[in-house]
């Protein structure tokens, strides 16, 4: 049926009603939408990772996506679910800022884009460096940098609402943007907010529920300053989906198996779910003293609660349906064939029973009756109620930053530009647990389950807080831990530039002082000396700089190099080997040395874009701190592994050609390798006691890859732009070389000695596992409208056109190892979703 | 701020639409997190078993897997916490005890008083150790009180190896570890591990323990005393398995050495020797003259002249013989080799009342009786007894007196009254010694400050002279605080008020008292109460007090008045 353009006009309003009312009628169910990106970006998806080990590159791989270089830009959009990292390096070694003020946590390193999930409208302008480069906003990291604009004055005027639909993390989002930009009477505000949500998103047991809203305010003071206003938060709370064995996926039939999930009373229930709300509050001065200088000074309160849910037990065997003993293997091992077959039967046939038993739980939980005495460490305070077996834990991580940005960027002469920085942060972020979900019980006894106990009484090494012994908790009480991190860091940086016609030089500095600390608030029995208020302070004086030059050979073929070299303090995390219970440090905590280089060879003409670089990056002296059970010492563990050498070098190659008026097509191709340079150190202590079970152990992991993403990525693809707006466009794209991290244990001498020259196993274990390489065919397309002022857009994209969902994107070797028989403990795997649609359908006003 | 305002309001009406709109849908796009609560499903109760139904039914019909709904209850005796066992638990009521193989590990502690559904249960043995297998820990056990502790049977190796005791909680007294074994650990470091007990008279008995239990890494006791434990039974072994450490308590001097405060009583009429000690003084060289004391459990059958098995001897009624009676430590005892057979002089008076022939109620009365310890009837003996009445004291008579109070606390405190000023724990019966009066301000591993009287009903002494106080007692953990320990006397006592607030009280010296660290009983020998004759209401009253750091356990056994 065709529209006139007058009943059009008549009935717009009717028809965008209609429009939004069968979007609610039809709720949340998967349903096809067409829309359209903006044009000349590509549509935006964020990629928050739902794997339980947390993200690592594919935090910032949205942020990637804004740049504007087509090698960075697909290396995020279209391998980012495979975690494919930029020149081998983690998210740690980019930063991201928002209006100037670096969002990188200081314990951790790393940026998180979902910190502002559900503001894509709101965060779109953006200033990106590409790895090693000049950048105004700070000295940034090797990786590269990027620092989103929001004062409210940098927003054209405009009006944006969408609706999405989409299948993968969530199932529909409604978002909208109203920006004024600066008026008349010198206010200008930005407004915007979003809802995200699924009932279930594309892995069974998961899903989706958040918000996000963000207002900027900015007033005119006069000419030369302003103040502004940001405020911000993205409060979701997502359920994660499973990482897990190669036999639970078989039987379960499905690679998108969740051990996270079960029935509950027919309902589905996941017992990991994250939840955040970190508001982030800015006040800035802007200040214009004239034409060629600004200053810009950001005093800013970052906030909120943190952390996910997870299913923690007592006195019962481990629940969790994938398991080692809850699988069918484990009894076809022990050769007990009538238990091996009725696993078997019940894994296959069966869904609730390899999912999490709820019910059960409950059941178990009410017929627990138990009796503390001197509960509460109040003598003859006896409590007798149901012990609940299972409960639901809130692993908290909450968060409260102090800081302050000071950025100042001066045009000397035409030339010369001068950029110069300052920042001071003061992070306390609080770690604990609290008591979510008793299921069905009175009470939780607050003891550590893996110390020793005693008949009649509980022994002071299980308890958590000798302070409050015997304790009995309830749901909201925080028991098991309870530690603040501490870490400050002060930065100073400088830069400057010459911008000479064939020319352009560049050279920075950066001077860091970092200090962290840890303040306990639970003095723990098994280190009553140690866990219990402030530990030693730990101090670091770092430094950074890098230079670089781009010359131009005549106006459309460059040469550009980089280099950078920098030092960094290890973070809280690494350096503390178990927080939990105690404040022992790794032994001679030292600074990190990094160092990146590059030389490229750049095209541009109106109608190719290209570039070719070649580049090397060494990281020396990285930590590498796990805590795991040791089938050797029968113990669990900490694992610290220090010295770590790593070597990134190879190849990028990115072509972007218009062949012809209405066709263009884009070529991206990243080879390189990720090694590990020398034989890491390696100590290893009993987590219970910290008693050294082994001291400087040499690690034999020189060569191996550093392991965990694709070094190799190939992408193809060519679009079609209609001269009556529309555009669609096919990408081919191919990814490969992607080895699993290895065990590190597996590599050292004390493990070979189980083993003769000959046995199979060596092999087994020392063999770094490849995965298969990979392809997807991925489509978008698009179609815009124009009425007047306004424009409607319909996106649409479409990811695995093939289906295939069987390629697996990711894993890691297992680091419980039996050494007899290491197929005991296989590698955990995750895979690649199947077809998957992203569609936009956007109205924006002016 | 207006100004903004007005900016908004500004925008064409359809924009107002289009965003009222926009809002619908966030109306439907609730995501669903909160949880109902399951039903909870109840376990029937079926019919009911003791355990000694249990145990006689696997006896008859041998190994059967329940398949109706059924149900036995008990009170947990051993648990796992201490790692000793695993996946397992022991259970007893008054008519038996039995092993549960659990499904899973944890979730039981000693003092859970619990029902067993037994739907789907298997009731097996394994090596002879009677089980109840396949028990499932939260589809098979409900809970239902804590902290009922079962106090443990003191029995001697001998009866434990009669058979009666597998999988019960017992407490051997006056034994001790091999000398082979003082210089080890309980355990191996890799594996359960086999270690030997003894008593005096030379018996064994494994003590198993697994090298994951807790204290499998502790030096063994060296010294000889009591321990706890539970009955273990592999094929024709019989072992014992250790709770907790401080279950075991040997630091005494080791058999044949030391003074006699070993516990087996020194010889006197106030502190004969027990049976056990009788039987260990046998046909010695030169032969020992003493007192011994125990209970008549029977005599030996008319014809026999030597006895071989239990079948020679008449355990009850109806009796054949007057020439001899047989005593032992336990008034149950049925192992003629724990008994000493005692020799009755024709034409004596020890005859005369003692022989079970004419007095069958005499049976399980103690026997208090001097003479010499040789052999008779080919087992352990005390002959040549000059059986007057100076000689010997039965129970219920008094030796050459009449007996103005006696209290033996037989099955319950009898005629005395328990008075609780402070603290939980009360005066209350156990079976030790025949039965006793027990205060104990120690429980589940903790002291308590307490203060508990238990006092007698009031004793007319008016019309008596020499009046002597006889207790027989038996206190542990003193750590020589006998100040806490008090025997009071008072003669103004009104019978039923707190006697901290009403009465005076005098304090009486106990004149042969235990040594405070065992739980051997001894006898206190005369307490002159002359100074209260010719009163006509005495209280003699036991002042117990304990506090957060010392508590003892005192048992009275005997309280008589003559």
């Amino acid at each position: 049926m065709v529209i006139s353009f007058k009943m059009y006009m008549r009935t717009r309003w009717i028809l965008l009603i209609c429009l939004f009312l069968s979007l609610y009628a039809t709720g949340q169910r998967d349903t096809t939408f067409i829309a359209i990106p903006q044009p000349a970006l590509p549509a935006v998806i964020l990629l928050e990772s739902d794997f339980e080990e947390g993200s690592t590159s594919a935090d910032i791989s949205s942020l990637l996506q804004s740049s504007r270089d087509i090698f960075v830009s697909t290396a995020g959009f279209n391998f980012g679910t495979m975690r494919y990292r930029i020149r081998g390096f983690d998210s740690e070694n980019t930063k991201v800022l928002f209006n100037g003020v670096e969002m990188n946590d200081l314990e951790t390193g790393r940026a998180s884009w979902s910190s502002w999930g559900g503001l894509n409208d709101a965060v779109r302008l953006t200033e990106v460096a590409n790895g090693v480069g000049a950048f105004d906003w700070s000295f940034g990291g090797l990786g590269g940098a990027t620092n989103i604009l929001a004062r409210a004055s940098a927003y054209r005027k405009t009006t944006n609402l969408s609706y999405s639909a989409s299948n993968r993390s969530y199932n529909n989002r409604l978002m909208f943007l109203y920006a004024t930009a600066m008026q008349e009477n010198g206010w200008a505000l930005s407004l915007s907010g979003s809802r995200r949500w699924a009932q279930e998103s594309y892995v069974p047991g998961t899903f989706y529920d958040a918000w996000a809203y963000f207002l900027s305010i900015e007033k005119k003071i006069n000419p030369q300053h302003s103040i502004g206003f940001i405020g911000f938060a993205a409060p979701t709370k997502r359920a994660y989906s499973g990482v897990s064995v190669l036999e639970a996926y078989t039987l379960a039939g499905t690679t998108y198996y969740n051990s996270n999930w079960g029935y509950q009373n027919g309902e589905v229930r996941n017992a990991r779910v994250s939840n955040y709300h970190q508001p982030m509050l800015q006040l800035t001065h802007y200040w214009t003293p004239s034409q060629k200088t600004t200053m810009q000074s950001t005093a800013y309160y970052w906030f909120g609660r943190g952390g996910a849910s997870a299913l923690e037990w007592n006195e019962a065997d481990d629940p969790r349906p994938d398991y080692y003993r809850n699988l069918p293997s484990y009894w076809k091992q022990r050769d007990d064939t009538d238990n091996y077959l009725y696993y078997l039967e019940k894994w296959s046939l069966d869904e609730s029973f390899r999912q999490l038993q709820w019910d059960h739980f409950y059941f178990a939980n009410t017929k627990n009756l138990a009796t503390v005495n001197n509960a509460n460490g109040i003598e003859g305070n006896s409590k007798t109620g149901y012990k609940s077996k299972f409960i639901v834990e809130d692993r908290r991580m909450d968060k409260q930053q102090l800081g302050l940005h000071i950025n100042w960027q001066h045009q000397l002469t035409s030339v010369i530009r001068f950029t110069a920085g300052f920042s001071a942060a003061q992070l306390k972020t609080h770690h604990h647990k609290r008591i979510l979900d008793l299921l069905g019980g009175d009470y939780w006894l607050d003891i550590d389950k893996y110390s020793e106990q005693e008949p009649f009484q509980i022994t002071t090494a299980a308890q958590s807080d000798l302070r409050n012994p015997n304790r009995v908790t309830e749901e909201g009480d925080v028991f098991g831990y309870d530690y603040t991190a501490n870490t400050d860091q002060a930065q100073l940086w400088g830069q400057a530039e010459w911008k000479l016609p064939r020319l352009e030089i560049y050279g920075a500095a950066n001077l860091s002082g970092t200090r962290f600390w840890r303040t306990g608030h639970m003095q723990n029995g098994r280190f009553p000396d140690h866990s219990y208020g402030d530990s030693e302070k730990n101090s670091f004086l770092n430094y950074g700089i890098k230079t670089g030059a781009s010359y131009a050979i005549d106006g459309r073929n460059y040469i550009v190099f980089n280099g950078g070299l920098l030092t960094r303090a290890p973070y809280f995390r690494d350096a503390y080997i178990s927080p939990r219970t105690r404040d022992f440090t790794v032994d001679n905590l030292k600074n990190e040395s990094l160092f990146s280089g590059d030389i490229s060879y750049v095209v541009r003409t109106p109608a190719i874009k290209g570039r070719l670089t070649i580049y090397h990056a060494e990281i020396h002296n990285n930590m590498w701190v796990r805590s795991y059970y040791h089938e050797d010492f029968r113990n669990f563990v900490n694992y610290i592994m220090t010295d770590i050498n790593q070597r990134s070098q190879g190849i990028e190659l990115g072509i972007e050609a218009n062949i012809s008026p209405t066709t263009s097509m884009h070529a991206v191709a990243g080879h390189g390798q990720q090694i590990i340079t020398n034989r890491p150190n390696v100590t290893i202590a009993i987590d219970n006691n910290a008693r050294l079970l082994a001291d400087n152990r040499t690690v034999y992991l020189k060569n191996y890859y550093a392991g965990g993403a694709p070094q190799t990525i190939l992408s193809a693809g060519v679009r079609y732009n209609a001269p009556t707006y529309w555009f669609a466009g096919l990408t081919v794209n191919y990814f490969d070389n992607t080895y699993l991290e290895s065990n590190p244990d597996n590599h050292t001498a004390e493990a070979m000695r189980h083993y003769n020259e000959g046995d199979i196993r060596i092999e087994k274990l020392l063999n770094q596992i490849k995965l298969d390489p990979g392809y997807t065919l991925d489509f978008f397309g698009g179609k815009s409208w124009r009425i007047k002022n306004n424009y409607i857009a319909l996106n649409i994209s479409i990811n695995n056109l093939l289906n295939s969902k069987d390629m697996i994107i990711w894993g890691f070797e297992q680091l419980r190892t039996d050494l007899n028989d290491p197929a005991r403990f296989p590698e955990k795997y995750a895979y690649m979703y199947g077809t998957t649609f992203f569609i936009n359908l956007s109205y924006r006003m002016q | 701020m207006i100004s903004l305002t007005q900016t908004i309001i500004k925008k064409s009406n359809y924009t107002l639409i289009l965003l009222i709109a926009f809002v619908i849908p966030f109306i439907g796009s609730c995501v669903k997190q909160d949880f109902d609560r399951p039903p909870i499903q109840n376990l029937p109760i079926g019919e009911v078993y003791t355990i000694g139904q249990l145990i006689e039914q696997f006896n008859t019909t041998g190994a059967t897997q329940f398949n109706k709904d059924a149900s036995v209850y008990g009170i947990v005796t051993m648990d796992e916490t201490s790692g000793n066992i695993y996946r397992s638990a022991y259970i007893q009521d008054s008519t038996g005890a039995i092993n549960l193989r659990l499904k899973e590990a944890g979730g039981l502690r000693v003092g859970d008083s619990i029902r067993v559904y037994l739907k789907n249960v298997v009731l097996s043995s394994y090596n002879n150790m009677r089980q109840l297998d396949n028990v499932h820990n939260d589809s098979n056990i409900i809970i239902l009180a804590n902290q009922k502790y079962r106090q443990p049977e003191t029995v001697t190796l001998s009866e434990i190896m009669k058979g009666n005791h597998q999988a019960k909680l017992v407490r051997l007294q006056n034994v001790q570890f091999i000398a082979g074994d003082t210089a080890l650990t309980y355990a191996d470091s890799d594996a359960t591990t086999n270690r030997m007990i003894e008593d005096c008279s030379g018996k064994t008995m494994i003590v198993r323990t697994s090298n994951f239990a807790n204290f499998a890494d502790k030096s063994i006791a060296k010294g000889n005393g009591s321990i706890v434990a539970v009955v273990g039974l592999f094929n024709t072994t019989w072992q014992l398995y250790i709770r907790t450490i401080a279950e075991v308590q040997m630091e005494g001097a080791r058999c044949g050495e030391g003074g006699g405060g070993g516990g087996s009583g020194a010889g006197t009429q106030s502190d004969p020797y027990n049976i056990e000690s009788a039987i260990d003084k046998q046909d010695a060289s030169p032969y020992i003259v003493g007192w011994i004391q125990g209970y008549i459990v029977g005599s030996v059958k008319q014809g026999v002249t030597s006895i071989s098995s239990a079948d020679d001897i008449h355990w009850s009624p109806p009796f054949t013989s007057a020439t001899n009676v047989l005593v032992a430590d336990s008034k149950t005892q049925t192992d003629y080799t724990q008994c000493v057979v005692v020799n009755l002089p024709a034409g004596s008076p020890l005859r005369a009342q003692v022989n079970l022939l004419d007095n069958p109620d005499n049976l399980k009365k103690s026997l208090k009786v001097t003479g010499t310890l040789r052999k008779y009837f080919g087992i352990a003996g005390l002959r040549d007894s000059p059986g007057q009445s100076g000689d010997f004291e039965l129970e219920g008579n008094g030796a050459g007196g009449d007996l103005i109070f006696s209290e033996e606390f037989k099955n319950s405190l009898g005629s005395f009254t328990a008075f609780d000023i402070d603290g939980t724990q009360n005066w209350h019966w156990d079976n030790f010694d025949g039965g006793c009066a027990v205060m104990a301000g120690f429980a589940s591993g903790i002291s308590y400050e307490n203060e508990d009287w238990l006092i007698s009903p009031a004793i007319n002494l008016t019309s008596h002279t020499d009046v002597v106080l006889n207790i027989r007692q038996a206190a542990n953990h003193v750590q020589d605080h006998w100040e806490l320990l008090q025997l009071m006397v008072s003669t103004d006592y009104d019978g039923s008020s707190n006697p901290e607030e009403q009465g005076s009280w005098n304090e009486l010296q106990v004149p042969n008292k235990p040594a405070g660290n065992t739980w051997t009983f001894v006898d206190s020998g005369d307490i002159s109460l002359a100074a209260y004759e010719g009163a006509s209401t005495v209280y003699i009253a036991f002042r117990y007090r304990s506090t957060s750091s010392i508590a003892s356990t005192w048992e009275i056994s005997k309280v008589i008045v003559k």
